[in-house]
């Protein structure tokens, strides 16, 4: 039995189907070769991605603007009522999340969340509740959390932590953070992130799609 | 402003940080990766209508951008100052590795990097600088996946040739977190 070399890149990073994967490991038990074959796609890999790093830094003023969203949101979202605008902002969020893996798996994740728009409507109570609860915790941190330092928050049954990355001053003189957050609920966690500008006395403003409200967003 | 417009819009956002390190790796300075991010951004919302379902998006995103630095490439190429790939087995050493006794790992990396065949260091590029799945960078490149593994480990193997010489590997082992 023996294995196509390339699978090694696979295998070192997570790529493989199972059989293959079963296989190659089969074969790095046999063969040292093949084993330092592996430990340098490793180092390789690790090399990599330590010397590509994702960029945090504020964005030049012209791409922002160019990625401002528009100032209408759709006015179907807006008709279907409050559940579904929560699920769109928080898979918005999720669509902004700027952790790890980042938006490969963000993107995933909003399909999910798009398919339980139902389930969704039922808890409506709950969640308006855990939606507060989120704006108040991320406001907190942004106001008052340095940049890298990450706060912890709890509102009854849901809770999170909030990390600001960066802070900026936008294009129209808005204090603005780029932050990302973990959050803890019945349903399970999320994390996500994005871009926040403050628009009144501890008031956040997502900067994509917005928070819920018709206003959010379109002066940024 | 239409809706795949704003679609496209999110997901650019959702993909800045690591679309930023692949514009910057690929055009080789931060000022002129961020002018390619600029492009792509604008050719991505041109082009919205044309976007894929939210699961093929970001690759069709890094497909944007390659597709413009290859054509900035082609323009170089045309004014005559730019240079074809290098092979790396036929380069003489010394380069990178005083540069990686200097530390300047990204320089060295990157220098490294920039000798490999185009396909294969845009195969490493997707994938590190911008953190896409070997699904993913296959659909950035319209290429099937095993192609995609494939150069990347090409890729590897060469750029451990370039970078892992005898004087400093242990300089390299020790450079690499991990």
């Amino acid at each position: 039995m023996t294995i196509d070399t390339d699978w090694i890149a696979g295998y070192a990073d997570g790529e493989l189907e199972p059989e293959r994967r079963r296989q190659v490991a089969a074969a790095l038990a046999r063969d040292p070769s093949l084993a330092a074959a592996l430990r340098h796609e490793r180092d390789m890999a690790g090399l990599l991605a330590a010397a590509f790093r994702p960029v945090d830094e504020p964005l030049p003023p012209s791409i922002a603007a160019l990625l401002t969203p528009a100032a209408a949101r759709p006015k179907d979202v807006r008709r279907r009522g409050p559940a579904i605008r929560w699920v769109a902002a928080l898979a918005a969020a999720v669509a902004l999340a700027v952790i790890g893996a980042g938006g490969w798996t963000a993107l995933r994740v909003i399909d999910g969340l798009e398919g339980r728009i139902a389930r969704v409507e039922a808890a409506e109570q709950q969640r308006a509740v855990a939606r507060a609860a989120i704006t108040s915790g991320r406001a907190e941190a942004l106001e008052r959390s340095p940049n890298g330092v990450e706060m912890p928050w709890r509102s009854g049954a849901v809770a999170g932590r909030v990390k600001p990355v960066s802070t900026f001053i936008d294009g129209s003189g808005r204090f603005c953070r780029e932050f990302t957050e973990a959050i803890e609920g019945p349903e399970g966690q999320r994390t996500g992130g994005g871009i926040a500008c403050r628009v009144g006395q501890r008031d956040w403003r997502l900067w994509w799609p917005g928070d819920g409200g018709a206003d959010s967003g379109q002066e940024l | 402003m239409s809706d795949s417009a704003e679609r496209v819009k999110g997901a650019l956002l959702a993909s800045l940080p690591r679309l930023r390190a692949f514009t910057r790796a690929l055009a080789g300075s931060a000022a002129e990766g961020d002018d390619l991010l600029q492009a792509t951004c604008e050719r991505a919302l041109e082009r919205a209508h044309q976007a894929g379902a939210n699961g093929t998006m970001q690759g069709w995103i890094f497909r944007i951008a390659y597709n413009l630095h290859l054509d900035r490439l082609r323009a170089v190429r045309r004014r005559g100052d730019g240079a074809d790939p290098v092979d790396p087995d036929t380069l003489p050493g010394g380069d990178a590795e005083a540069e990686v006794e200097a530390t300047l790992m990204l320089a060295a990396v990157q220098r490294a990097i920039d000798r490999l065949p185009e396909e294969q260091r845009a195969v490493l590029l997707l994938v590190s600088a911008g953190g896409l799945s070997y699904a993913a960078a296959a659909e950035a490149l319209d290429v099937p996946v095993g192609t995609v593994m494939s150069r990347l480990h090409r890729g590897r193997q060469a750029l451990q040739h370039l970078l892992t010489r005898p004087a400093v590997s242990g300089t390299m082992t020790a450079a690499v977190p991990r």
